[in-house]
């Protein structure tokens, strides 16, 4: 993570909301009862949190 | 401090706020579910409504436990209160001119910090982009 990035995110203090925010989405994936197409922003959304959790 | 530790001091200092806790928590990991996602999904919308309601006892009360948590001097609680409070304030244009009344002397100069931090941040991003 450069400068930019944790001036930007505040540094690891988000990347620890951001976790809890993960968690939450795989959560809502496994055991709400979701119709396709927000099956599919959902998986979408964890594989965006996980890319910028790993700094990608 | 844990998550859970500091969702049940939320909800001791707002038990009103036990059963949409409860109907949000029950389907995650109950009172170990991460506090940033209590915060923003449960206390964060539950504060914008009263606010708009311009419920004034409930009001003081929530900001009178944001001023008792401040001064747990807890770090986990007081990143909670930064990123998942008063980031939700400072974005949404119809709240951050009012809360500011509200908040004791702790959280007012939290909140001044967290703003000066976050304009300093955006600053930065407009001249790296520019």
């Amino acid at each position: 993570m450069d400068n930019y990035q944790r001036a930007f995110v505040g540094g690891k203090s988000h990347l620890r909301k951001g976790e809890e925010r993960l968690k939450n989405l795989e959560n809502i994936l496994r055991r709400q009862q979701l119709n396709a197409v927000d099956q599919k922003i959902i998986k979408e959304l964890i594989t965006d949190f996980k890319k910028a959790l790993e700094g990608k | 401090m844990t998550s859970k530790e500091l969702n049940l001091t939320l909800l001791g200092f707002l038990p009103e706020l036990k059963s949409v806790y409860l109907e949000e928590t029950s389907w995650q990991e109950g009172d170990d579910t991460g506090s940033h996602v209590v915060f923003s999904d449960v206390f964060y919308p539950y504060i914008a409504e009263i606010l708009k309601d311009n419920h004034s006892a409930m009001i003081h009360k929530c900001f009178f436990a944001i001023e008792r948590m401040i001064e747990l001097n807890d770090e986990y609680a007081e990143e909670v209160l930064e990123l998942s409070l008063f980031e939700n304030f400072f974005y949404q244009d119809n709240l951050q001119i009012n809360v500011r009344q509200y908040m004791g002397e702790k959280t007012k100069n939290k909140y001044d910090k967290y703003i000066n931090k976050t304009a300093k941040a955006e600053a930065f991003h407009r001249e790296k982009i520019t």
